[in-house]
């Protein structure tokens, strides 16, 4: 199977820190891995280097068949990502946001498909309310909505469920497994064991800077034994 | 979709937040208003020659208003990491620059056109003669200004100190920009118009050309982690 995410010996320093050393990846297409690791594992800057976010150190990262260079705008319109942060603009409006997003990625019919994703995480009457009114939970309902308006084939979240209400990391989970069905490729990082095993086709666990542990999500029965060894070795 | 097309879109929505809070444009026009009142009381305006002291009051009023709008825009963008949701658009980061340059002119032109009125009011000045030599210095000199603040704008909005760093960054560097625009200010507001002034003129223009140039190599990098 053709991957979408292939990675190798990617690494990031940020001065004398190790964000992340010598990672190894490779992702098939259709495939949901989520990742995850104790805070200042790594996860966030793995997610900011796929994205196009963060320059790699070392190594190299093919993302959908092309390699990442410093010109890499092209493949961004097929990458959907849900971060710590919004990227959304508080003096606007969610609908703004969305169309202003919308029209940035070239959809066709931007008005329709503002209305599909604000449907579909449940936006509802606030959709014409300016951002900055809005809820922490609201906020990442429309951050969501924002990662998902160009229909992209790599999904990039980074522990999306923070700050969303049981409800809506119900509505979250329904979302990611429709995407999943529908063949995108998803890379989740979380702390959540549950939901994130739940989801996935394999689980990962970065410690330091450093893939640790992969397999699949099938055989978890003792995975989250192996995640607690791992945290506590890398913690001695 | 062309880099046109995008640019035009991030200008929009650059416009429609800020028509929306006005936040940068009454900050920049209530202080370039301070600072024209300032002069106004410390020197007598009918005991001065205004075309030796008046260009200079007036370019003092566009710079140091015009920091004040460079750390706006720039800061919106910072909130919620607004910069990093354009870099993840399928857009080159060069069209950002060009974008976010065309954002600050048109913010900074209308502030200017506030800020001349009120000049030419407190300081009775006729420009009227001379109206199309203005308009073109000052807009070389705030193409200049432009060029410089988003730059150094983006270096600094990433730092704790942003408000003290851009004029440090900045300053320094107009120097040469706002002795070209002074005098040939100068040389307007005394009617002599702008012929004995082509040197400065041509120094204008290679000063924008040049930090455009700059500007637009180097903020691709300036905006990677």
């Amino acid at each position: 199977m053709q991957a979408t995410i292939v990675a190798r010996r990617l690494g990031k320093r940020f001065g004398g820190h190790v964000g992340l050393a010598d990672v190894d990846l490779e992702v098939p297409t259709g495939e949901f891995l989520t990742i995850f690791g104790p805070n200042g594992a790594g996860k966030t800057t793995l997610i900011r280097c796929l994205a196009t976010l963060a320059r790699p150190t070392t190594g190299t990262v093919e993302l959908l068949g092309t390699m990442l260079t410093r010109t890499a705008a092209g493949i961004r319109s097929r990458i959907g990502v849900v971060s710590h942060q919004s990227f959304l603009y508080g003096q606007l409006t969610a609908r703004e946001n969305l169309l202003f997003y919308a029209r940035m990625f070239a959809v066709e019919q931007p008005d329709e498909r503002v209305l599909a994703v604000a449907d579909l995480v449940q936006l509802g009457d606030r959709l014409d309310d300016q951002v900055r009114t809005f809820s922490r939970g609201l906020v990442q309902r429309c951050a969501i909505a924002r990662a998902l308006v160009h229909e992209p084939d790599l999904l990039l979240f980074d522990e999306p469920f923070s700050g969303l209400d049981p409800l809506a990391a119900a509505r979250l989970v329904e979302i990611l497994r429709a995407a999943h069905d529908a063949g995108s490729t998803v890379v989740m990082t979380s702390h959540d064991l549950r939901r994130g095993t739940e989801l996935a086709d394999r689980v990962a666990v970065l410690r330091r800077g450093r893939l640790a542990h992969i397999q699949p999500a099938s055989t978890t029965e003792n995975f989250e034994a192996t995640y607690n060894r791992l945290v506590t070795e890398g913690q001695q | 979709m062309s880099a046109a097309r995008r640019i035009a879109l991030v200008v929009a929505k650059d416009l429609r937040g800020e028509l929306r809070t006005k936040e940068a444009l009454t900050s920049t026009i209530f202080f370039s208003l301070l600072v024209l009142l300032v002069f106004n009381f410390a020197f007598d305006p009918g005991t001065r020659d205004l075309s030796v002291v008046g260009a200079g009051i007036l370019w003092i009023a566009f710079l140091f208003g015009s920091i004040l709008a460079m750390n706006r825009l720039m800061l919106d963008e910072r909130q919620d990491a607004g910069l990093e949701g354009l870099m993840l658009c399928p857009v080159e980061r060069t069209s950002l620059y060009v974008a976010k340059c065309l954002s600050l002119f048109l913010l900074l032109t209308t502030a200017e056109v506030v800020t001349l009125a009120l000049f030419v009011v407190f300081f009775n000045v006729p420009v009227g003669g001379h109206f199309g030599s203005l308009a073109l210095v000052v807009a070389l000199g705030t193409i200049g200004l432009v060029a410089l603040g988003t730059t150094f704008a983006t270096m600094s909005v990433r730092t704790r100190t942003r408000e003290v760093m851009l004029p440090l960054l900045l300053i320094p560097i107009a120097v040469p920009l706002l002795i070209a625009c002074v005098e040939t200010t100068g040389s307007i507001l005394a009617g002599r118009g702008l012929a004995e002034e082509l040197h400065w003129l041509r120094l204008l223009v290679a000063f924008d050309a040049l930090f455009l140039a700059l500007g637009y190599v180097t903020f691709p990098a300036l905006l990677e982690e």
